[in-house]
C-alpha cells in the first residue's frame, strides 16, 4: 500500500508511481495499512489480460500477412509466366473474399445460420464475378449456382439435425434456399439457363424440405414466421 | 402442443433497440457490476449459483435474434453460460453467438465476481438485482452451515416484472413535438492505451465525509460526483480554458421512482448536465462550476421533462410506416443518426444507488462496484455504486492521461473527503 502526497490519496496497487499525477509514491507503514484496510477493505487487483489480447492481434495479422504474401507471389508468378492472362486477379480476389469471411467468421456475432446464408450469398455473387470475368460461358448459373442451393439445402438439413431442439432457428435460411431456388427455376423457365436436372432438383429439394418442415414443424413454423415477421 | 414446445420470445423494450445495432468490439454497450467477497471465490459452486438462479430470470435467459423489421429476444434453453476466470478487459464485447448465446457472463478473479451485462437486457437497476441473487445462493453453497435458515430460493422483493415501462407511460404527444437538439459538446481526447485497453482507476470513500462535503455547498451525492466530474474536465481537460461547446455530462436517471414501475428491462432516461466555459480572466471555482451544473440537473431531471424524454423517444418506434421498414435499413438510419449524435456529449457519469444486501449476507461481501465500457465519442465515463457505507467512484477510459481522473479525486481530497484508489495495471509505472 503506498501514499501519493499531491494528490493525498492512498493507492492499493504494487507501484511506484502515482496513477493520477506519477508522482513516486510513499510506502505506508504497517499501522495505517492495517486502518485502511480494517475501514476501505482490501481491495482486489485484476489480472493481467493484455498478453491475451496481444495473442488474438498476432494471430490475426500473421493470419493477414500469409494472404497478402500468397497474393503476391501469384501476382509474381502471373506476371513472369503467363503475362497475358491475368488469371492472378481472380487468385486476389478469391484471396480477399477468403481472407473476409473469416474474419466475418471469427468476429461477427450473428448466428451460424447467417452466416451460412451471407457466406452462400456471396459465393453466388464471387462465381458470377468469375464467370463473367473469365468470358461469360454461363457454368455459374448453370451448375456452380444450382449446385450451391442444393449444398444450402444440406447445410440447413445438418444444422437442423445438429440442434433438433431449435431447429426453427434456420427456417429463415431455408426459406432464403426456396427463394433462390425459385430465380434459378425461372431462369430456366425464361429459357436463360438450357440445363433442366439442376434447377427442377433444386425446386424439388428446397419444395419437399420447406413442406416437410411445415407439416412436421407444426405450430412450430408458423411461430417462427409469427417472431420473424413482427412489425 | 406441448409448453415445452412453446418458445417464449418477447420483444425489445424502447431504449434496447438501439444497443444491437451501435454495438461493436469498441463500443460494447456492456456494463459491469462487481460484489469483491471476503474469500476466494469458488468456481464450481459460483457455476452451480448461477445454474439455480437464471431459470427464475426470464429477462436474462434471452438470446438476441433479427427478424425482418425488428430484433427480438427469444427464450434461450441452453445451459448458464460457462462462468470463466476474468479473461478480458472490463465490459469487453459479448459475442451473441458465444457463450451459449446468452446476453450476460459471468466471471471471477480473486475475491471478485463480475456480472457483465449487454445493455439490450437491462439497465444496473435489474443487473443488480441479479448480482445480489447470485451472491445470495453462492453463499448459500459456500458456507451450508451458515445460512441452514436460509432458503433455496429468490428474495422476496425481487419482482419479476418485464414490461416495456416506456411504452405503458407512453402519452401521446400533445400538439407539436418537442425536439432535442442537442449542439456539440466538448470531446475528450487524446493517446489511446496500447493493444486496445480500457483503464479502470477506482476511488473508494466514506459517504459519511462524502456527504459533510456535499453539506458545504447544499447539493446531493449525485450532484456533487457530477459536478466534481465536470470540473475535473474543464480543469484537467480544458486546463481552465474557455469553450464555446459545453462539457455536457450525461446522466443516466431511473424511472422506476417516477413511474411506479419494478421493471426488470431497461427504464431510464438521459439527461445531461451542461456547463459552457466561457472566456474571462478569473478562472471558475469548482463552487462556481458545482452550482452551474446543479442547476442543469435539477431544471432537466423534473416529472415533465422525462415524460417529454419519453413521448420523444417512443414516439419513433410507434410511427407505423417506420416500423414497417426492413431491419437492414433501420440499422443503417439508427446508425447514422448515432454517429451524427456521438459528439453531443463529454461523459456519462451512472450511480446505480447504494447496494443493500439482507444482513446474514452482508458480512462475506466487502465491496460493490460498477463500470461502464467506452461509447462513440465518450472516452471516458464514470460509473458510482455505493455499499456499506462506502462509495466508489470508477474511471474507466481508453485514455493514457488520467489528468481527468487526478483532477476529480483531488477535488475531493480538498473538500476532505479521504480516497484509496486502485487500478487495473495498465497505467504506465515509472
Amino acid at each position: 500500500m503506498n501514499y501519493c502526497s499531491n494528490c493525498k490519496v492512498t493507492i492499493y496497487d504494487e507501484r511506484n508511481s502515482c496513477p493520477l499525477c506519477h508522482k513516486m509514491l510513499e510506502e505506508v507503514g504497517d499501522e495505517r495499512a492495517a486502518a485502511v484496510a480494517e475501514q476501505y477493505g482490501l481491495g482486489m487487483r485484476y489480472p493481467n489480460v493484455r498478453g491475451r489480447e496481444r495473442r488474438i492481434r498476432f494471430v490475426m495479422h500473421l493470419m493477414l500477412f500469409c494472404f497478402v504474401l500468397v497474393g503476391i507471389v501469384a501476382v509474381t508468378i502471373n506476371w513472369i509466366f503467363t503475362p497475358t492472362v491475368y488469371w492472378s486477379l481472380i487468385v486476389c480476389v478469391a484471396l480477399a473474399y477468403t481472407y473476409l469471411f473469416i474474419v466475418y467468421w471469427i468476429r461477427h456475432d450473428a448466428g451460424a445460420a447467417f452466416k451460412v446464408g451471407m457466406q452462400i450469398f456471396f459465393t453466388m455473387a464471387l462465381l458470377y464475378g468469375i464467370d463473367h470475368f473469365t468470358g461469360a460461358h454461363g457454368w455459374a448459373v448453370e451448375w456452380a449456382i444450382p449446385g450451391l442451393i442444393l449444398l444450402g439445402d444440406g447445410m440447413v438439413f445438418f444444422f437442423m439435425m445438429l440442434n433438433r431442439q431449435n431447429w426453427y432457428s434456420y427456417l429463415a435460411l431455408l426459406l432464403l434456399m426456396g427463394l433462390c431456388s425459385a430465380v434459378i427455376f425461372g431462369l430456366y423457365l425464361t429459357q436463360h439457363i438450357r440445363n433442366l436436372i439442376l434447377p427442377v432438383a433444386c425446386i424439388l429439394v428446397t419444395g419437399i424440405y420447406l413442406a416437410a418442415t411445415l407439416v412436421f414443424g407444426d405450430r412450430q413454423f408458423t411461430r417462427e414466421l409469427k417472431r420473424r415477421f413482427h412489425v | 402442443m406441448s409448453k415445452e414446445n412453446n418458445i417464449l420470445w418477447d420483444k425489445l423494450d424502447n431504449t434496447a433497440l438501439l444497443f444491437p445495432v451501435i454495438a461493436s468490439e469498441n463500443m460494447t454497450n456492456v456494463y459491469r457490476i462487481s460484489a469483491v467477497m471476503t474469500e476466494e471465490v469458488d468456481r464450481v459452486l459460483l457455476q452451480e449459483a448461477l445454474n439455480r438462479i437464471l431459470p427464475h430470470f426470464s429477462v436474462f435467459r434471452m438470446c438476441l435474434r433479427a427478424g425482418m423489421f425488428w430484433y427480438y429476444f427469444e427464450e434461450n434453453r441452453k445451459a448458464a453460460p460457462q462462468v470463466r476466470q476474468e479473461y478480458a478487459f472490463p465490459g469487453a464485447y459479448i459475442n451473441r453467438s458465444q457463450n451459449h448465446n446468452y446476453l450476460f457472463r459471468v466471471t471471477y478473479y480473486g475475491r471478485r465476481i463480475n456480472l457483465e451485462v449487454f445493455h439490450v437486457l437491462t439497465d444496473g437497476f435489474g443487473g443488480i438485482v441479479f448480482l445480489k441473487e447470485l451472491v445470495y445462493q453462492y453463499l448459500r453453497l459456500k458456507y451450508p452451515e451458515e445460512f441452514s435458515g436460509e432458503k433455496d430460493r429468490i428474495s422476496s422483493d425481487v419482482y419479476f416484472d418485464k414490461e416495456d415501462s416506456y411504452l405503458k407511460n407512453y402519452r401521446k404527444p400533445v400538439g407539436e413535438r418537442k425536439k432535442y437538439k442537442s449542439s456539440q459538446a466538448v470531446t475528450v481526447q487524446g493517446e489511446k492505451l496500447s493493444g486496445g485497453a480500457l483503464g479502470v482507476i477506482q476511488g473508494t470513500m466514506r459517504i459519511d465525509l462524502l456527504k459533510a462535503a456535499c453539506k458545504k455547498y447544499g447539493v446531493t451525492i449525485n450532484q456533487y460526483l457530477v459536478g466534481a466530474l465536470t470540473y475535473a474536465i474543464y480543469k484537467g481537460y480544458l486546463h481552465e480554458r474557455g469553450s464555446e461547446d459545453p462539457i455536457a455530462c450525461c446522466v443516466p436517471v431511473n424511472l422506476r421512482p417516477y413511474y411506479q414501475s419494478h421493471t426488470m428491462k431497461n427504464f431510464f432516461a438521459m439527461v445531461a448536465a451542461e456547463f459552457v466555459p466561457e472566456e474571462r480572466l478569473e478562472k471558475y471555482s469548482f463552487a462556481e462550476v458545482l452550482a452551474i451544473t446543479t442547476k442543469s440537473l435539477k431544471e432537466q431531471i423534473t416529472k415533465e421533462n422525462l415524460d417529454d424524454i419519453i413521448t420523444y423517444n417512443v414516439s419513433n418506434e410507434q410511427n407505423f410506416i417506420l416500423r414497417l421498414v426492413p431491419l437492414a435499413i433501420k440499422n443503417i438510419a439508427i446508425k447514422q443518426v448515432y454517429e451524427a449524435s456521438r459528439h453531443n456529449s463529454t461523459t456519462t457519469i451512472t450511480n446505480i444507488g447504494n447496494v443493500e444486501l439482507r444482513e446474514p449476507y452482508r458480512r462475506y461481501v466487502e465491496s460493490f462496484s460498477c463500470l461502464l465500457a467506452m461509447s462513440a465519442g465518450q472516452n471516458l465515463k464514470a460509473s458510482v455504486c455505493s455499499y456499506n457505507g462506502m462509495l466508489t467512484v470508477n474511471f474507466s477510459s481508453i485514455l493514457q492521461d488520467t489528468s481527468i481522473q487526478k483532477c476529480f479525486f483531488q477535488t475531493l481530497t480538498a473538500d476532505g473527503v479521504e480516497v484509496v484508489i486502485q487500478t487495473n495495471a495498465v497505467y504506465e509505472d515509472h
